[in-house]
């Protein structure tokens, strides 16, 4: 069991706590929603290695934990300000530091909703129809929501 | 400017090999935990059901022995009336549809049983009055 848990999390519990990174805005909080996660994963093991597409599953997982901490949080009047997490850097040294502290300052000032369209098509390579399989909703909401945030993102870095 | 073009010259920040570990201590740790949860809840199911399990077995043992020695103690005689069932002499059976509108079949053969009484009771006093002379 442990042996198929560690291979889950070495092919995707980095690109998940990314994920949780984007929808949370707390590293440690990303982490402990990551470790619940891996736990709900071994109790629920079998359905997981039955799901079809494996990938968008555990994304699905990865969200509702990801709110389910978030309801916790307010419910224990806990959600404080927090620090804007340094979410992306560029891949080659022509972005410079402003830039790159630009563009997570842009997504932090996405609504979650569009952030997560955002990632998940951008940086992890979901396509539409997974996306919204992964957040259940209709495929056109999640191209709306993307082309709100592809706007809101140009008027940002362009001050 | 293309945004999503611009966008995918980022990627996410890499994650240290340490903060790896750490969380997959983390896991580590919860999965210990669920499988010696399990561990603890077989051992508990194991010495009830294994309790429980002998006594029922016990119990249902001496039931079926009871029910088996009833069983045979009746089946016994009834076996020989099945012989009348099977050619039933069909005045007696008249009488006794007379007498039982709604028979069934235990009621037939308590019937016919309480006939064959009476009948070696005739051939036991008949035997008794013989030996009188």
């Amino acid at each position: 069991m442990k042996n198929e848990i560690r291979k889950i999390y070495e092919n995707y519990g980095e690109l998940l706590l990314h994920y949780l990174l984007f929808l949370l805005s707390n590293r440690a909080d990303a982490e402990d929603v990551l470790a619940n996660l891996f736990f709900k994963i071994v109790r629920h093991q079998k359905r997981i290695f039955r799901a079809r597409n494996l990938k968008s599953y555990l994304f699905a997982m990865a969200r509702n934990e990801a709110r389910d901490f978030i309801k916790a949080q307010i419910k224990k009047q806990k959600l404080e300000e927090k620090m804007a997490t340094s979410l992306i850097e560029p891949k080659d040294k022509t972005i410079s530091f402003e830039e790159k502290e630009k563009v997570n300052l842009a997504l932090s000032k996405l609504p979650v909703e569009q952030k997560e369209v955002i990632t998940l098509k951008i940086w992890q390579g979901f396509t539409f129809k997974e996306i919204s399989q992964i957040l259940k909703v209709s495929l056109d909401t999640c191209a709306s929501r993307y082309r709100y945030a592809i706007e809101k993102l140009k008027e940002e870095l362009k001050r | 400017m293309n945004i999503e073009e611009y966008l995918r010259r980022f990627q996410f920040e890499k994650i240290s090999p340490e903060t790896r570990r750490r969380i997959w201590q983390k896991i580590e740790r919860k999965i210990e935990g669920i499988e010696k949860e399990k561990i603890s809840l077989i051992d508990k199911l194991w010495n009830w059901k294994y309790a429980t399990s002998v006594a029922t077995v016990v119990l249902l043992l001496s039931i079926f022995n009871l029910h088996l020695q009833r069983y045979s103690q009746k089946m016994m005689p009834v076996a020989s009336y099945k012989e009348e069932i099977l050619d039933p002499d069909t005045e007696e059976l008249f009488a006794f549809l007379d007498e039982n509108p709604k028979p069934s079949l235990l009621s037939y053969l308590n019937y016919i049983r309480e006939k064959e009484k009476a009948k070696n009771f005739e051939d036991y006093i008949l035997k008794i009055e013989e030996l009188l002379g």
